[in-house]
């Protein structure tokens, strides 16, 4: 797993894959109506976007990005869960968010590692000011 | 260049993809029976409309102990449905009614109710809501 590379084919599949299921699952809530689903769609598709952005910032918090769209993604499985609509585009919508979490699981065990000593390192300053 | 680890990541992913397809085209539709509709429907009906992420009527009435009909026209281009809960003794759903995008109208089949009052609602917009009164006529 760790010999992944962001730029080798199994890497750009990987992210491909990820960027595309986001986006979807993005596209599919915009068709909703509502804020609180547009919000959603919105969500999704800034995640989309940081996910492939070739900026310093987004590339150093690539892995942040990949944990913020795994939580989510999963709170929205979660929230559907408790109080969703049962329907065929409600169960679309979740099978791509638990597909798009295991890739997101799969590149971050690839890439990041343990994500604690960067959130460490990235909240260290903040704790002790 | 690609390590070994790529060949067996590729496979994951193109697995986890395929579960993903499949699931996809394995699940399917709805809750309560909703059939398409024209003319009116036979026995005791109730008349309900959607239209700008809004119900048309905030307050319905229903024969009480009787399964009627409602008809349930969804005037918005996006996902709604009827759902109704008991209001005494605690939110208890009691019927579902099919989620389906508009325009188009729907005759969902509604079982006996007791009397008493309870909520409509829309599943998938939750703010849309209404009351719905059962009695004896």
């Amino acid at each position: 797993m760790r010999t992944l590379r962001p730029t080798s084919p199994a890497g750009l599949l990987l992210r491909a894959a990820i960027v595309a299921l986001t986006i979807a699952t993005g596209l599919i809530h915009a068709t909703l109506g509502g804020l609180l689903f547009e919000l959603n769609a919105a969500g999704y598709l800034v995640a989309a976007l940081a996910m492939v952005a070739p900026i310093g910032l987004a590339i150093r918090y690539r892995w942040l990005i990949r944990l913020g769209l795994i939580g989510y993604a999963a709170t929205a499985i979660v929230a559907w869960y408790l109080m969703g609509p049962r329907y065929d585009v409600a169960y679309v919508a979740k099978a791509i968010e638990v597909v798009l979490i295991a890739l997101l699981f799969v590149e971050a065990r690839a890439y990041d590692g343990n994500p604690l000593p960067r959130i460490r390192r990235a909240v260290g300053p903040a704790a002790r000011a | 260049m690609t390590g070994p680890g790529s060949g067996r990541l590729a496979g994951s992913v193109a697995l986890l993809v395929a579960a993903g397809a499949f699931a996809l085209s394995g699940c399917g539709g709805g809750a309560a029976a909703a059939t398409p509709s024209s003319g009116n429907p036979p026995g005791p009906y109730v008349v309900l409309a959607a239209r700008d992420m809004a119900f048309d009527a905030g307050r319905l009435q229903a024969p009480a102990n009787e399964a009627f009909t409602m008809v349930f026209a969804n005037g918005d281009a996006v996902p709604h449905n009827v759902s109704i809960e008991r209001v005494e003794g605690g939110p208890a759903r009691v019927f579902d009614g099919a989620v389906f995008s508009g325009p188009a109208t729907r005759w969902y089949a509604v079982p006996a109710l007791a009397p008493g009052e309870y909520t409509f609602l829309c599943q998938v917009h939750p703010s849309m809501t209404g009351r719905l009164h059962v009695a004896n006529e």
